[in-house]
């Protein structure tokens, strides 16, 4: 009881499925990611890591069994707007800002609506996570539309700290970056959790996962395959085999 | 053409555009929130010219005009939730979701027009005027009840459109329309807002339905010609662009008096078309519709 203090875990997810007819996109998968971690998810194509983010945060669907709690809490039947304000917010791997809004103005609806803030203090604190994500100068009047991939993600993850999450998903952040990109997201992901946010990140570049993480859990046909220290986890056979095929694991 | 014809076209184009324009504005209200056309938007126009007529008629309740239009009002925020409850909502996760709600609000377009005709009979009705007399503008006269709409419908109009840009709910169903993954994300409540939004396409059909009520007759099928031509006007406007369905509004309007006037009230409806099939092979988006990526 005493180790559990320091540990106590912020997210919980237990024994999820979730079925869309006959397939089983999720297969009874149970984490918990404790306060100020990052947590990495990896798995092949189709494992089911972006569904797993669908079902924690009910968009655009709940789990069909088992239960998501959030500091002790359930949140697995409330509705995703709840969801989002309780504190569990995300990022979609494909683009999800308001395109003909300005950055700033993308980041100002998110404190407003998610935040719950004033227009006074909204203002503010867009400002201060635009800041935090190094979007500076004119990139923030511009159309959201008219931002480069890199700048996009960064306005997605100021949209997503400006309403003060608990925890934060990236659904493959990393994707369709260049490599000095993927270095300026790492620090910006340390950032983000600098403030106190845990975060689950879903990504197929590994060098990332496997600098950022301290917890790796690997996807496989929608269940757990591997979960724990990170340099482990990429040694176990069984996520070698889930990757490559079991010949080549054997070799 | 002489000076007083000229008048009459435009006075006569802009009330019919006046109509228009707030029957279009609550079509295509829902059409930029949900993406879907309702095609009882028609029949909610006859409803609620109905239900008017009920409360304030001597041949009804006859609890006079002013509280026969607000129950109206009031009933059509009911109705819309409802029609947004039964044939929308069931099918919001559905792939093809513009597919079915085409069936669905057609559905609900004729279960209610029969329901009509069941209830208040085939005998044509009309309601009381607001403004009694005529009124003469540019030299021409027309009733009072049309200069009525021709100075309500765009304060209407203005008020929907401060609505839209300056409520927090306005924002909120122009965030929702835009992207509502994202609106989901930054906390606002989809569903909620897809049931504001079908209330307040409601009730402008029903105010829609009222002005014009002491104008034309009522019948069962009162609200089918406005159906088609809204239609028209949104997708004419550029879809899921207010000022361009404004705007639409009253251009099919003048475009409908003139042509009353060179070819007939018989060609009129046809050359409309006609015409607009040529704009939109030439601009495919509509006037002040966005092309997409």
């Amino acid at each position: 009881m005493l180790e559990a203090k320091n540990s106590e875990p912020l997210l919980e997810v237990r024994n999820v499925t979730r079925r869309f007819g006959a397939l089983i996109a999720l297969d009874n998968v149970s984490f918990s990611v404790r306060k100020g971690e990052i947590f990495g998810i990896a798995g092949p194509n189709g494992s089911g890591k972006s569904t797993l983010f669908n079902v924690i945060t009910g968009i655009p669907f709940p789990p069909s069994e088992g239960e998501v709690l959030l500091a002790g809490d359930p949140i697995h039947r409330m509705k995703p707007h709840q969801i989002s304000r309780a504190g569990v917010l995300r990022t979609f791997q494909k683009d999800a800002e308001f395109a003909t809004l300005s950055a700033g103005e993308n980041v100002y609806a998110s404190a407003v609506y998610c935040g719950q803030m004033t227009s006074a203090e909204a203002k503010h604190a867009a400002e201060q996570a635009l800041d935090d994500v190094s979007l500076a100068g004119e990139r923030r009047t511009k159309a959201a539309s008219d931002l480069s991939v890199f700048e996009r993600k960064q306005l997605m993850i100021a949209s997503a700290i400006v309403g003060r999450p608990k925890v934060l998903l990236l659904d493959e952040p990393a994707a369709g970056l260049t490599k000095p990109e993927i270095s300026g997201l790492s620090d910006l992901i340390r950032t983000v959790n600098g403030r106190g946010i845990a975060v689950v990140l879903i990504e197929h570049v590994l060098p990332l996962l496997l600098e950022v993480s301290e917890h790796l859990m690997i996807l496989n046909h929608g269940a757990v395959i591997a979960s724990g220290k990170p340099q482990d986890v990429v040694r176990n056979r069984e996520v070698i085999e889930a990757y490559l095929g079991k010949r080549e694991a054997r070799l | 053409m002489t000076s007083d014809i000229l008048s009459a076209i435009i006075v006569s184009g802009i009330v019919l555009g006046s109509g228009y324009a707030l029957m279009a504005s609550g079509l295509s209200l829902v059409w930029s929130t949900l993406g879907i056309f309702n095609f009882a938007h028609g029949v909610l126009m006859t409803l609620g010219a109905y239900l008017a007529w009920t409360v304030s008629d001597a041949a009804g309740l006859d609890f006079g005009l002013a509280t026969g239009i607000a129950v109206s009002i009031a009933a059509m925020v009911g109705v819309g939730i409802l029609i947004e409850r039964v044939v929308v909502r069931p099918f919001y996760d559905h792939r093809d979701i513009l597919l079915i709600t085409v069936m669905t609000t057609l559905a609900a377009m004729i279960v209610i027009q029969k329901g009509i005709q069941l209830i208040w009979g085939a005998r044509l009705k009309q309601l009381a005027p607001i403004m009694p007399g005529n009124v003469r503008l540019l030299q021409t006269t027309i009733s009072a009840q049309e200069a009525l709409i021709i100075v309500l419908a765009p304060l209407v109009l203005c008020a929907l459109w401060l609505f839209l840009g300056r409520s927090r709910i306005g924002r909120a169903i122009r965030a929702v329309g835009q992207n509502p993954s994202a609106a989901r994300l930054i906390g606002i409540d989809v569903s909620l807002i897809f049931i504001i939004a079908f209330a307040v396409s409601a009730v402008l059909a029903g105010l829609t339905g009222v002005l014009l009520g002491s104008v034309r007759l009522l019948t069962p099928e009162f609200g089918a010609e406005p159906l088609v031509k809204a239609l028209i006007i949104v997708i004419f406007g550029g879809l899921g662009s207010l000022s361009g369905t404004i705007l639409a509004a009253y251009i099919i309007g003048l475009l409908e008096a003139t042509l009353v006037f060179l070819v007939g009230i018989y060609w009129a409806p046809s050359l409309i078309f006609v015409l607009l099939i040529f704009v939109l092979i030439l601009r495919p988006q509509g006037l002040l519709g966005k092309v997409v990526r």
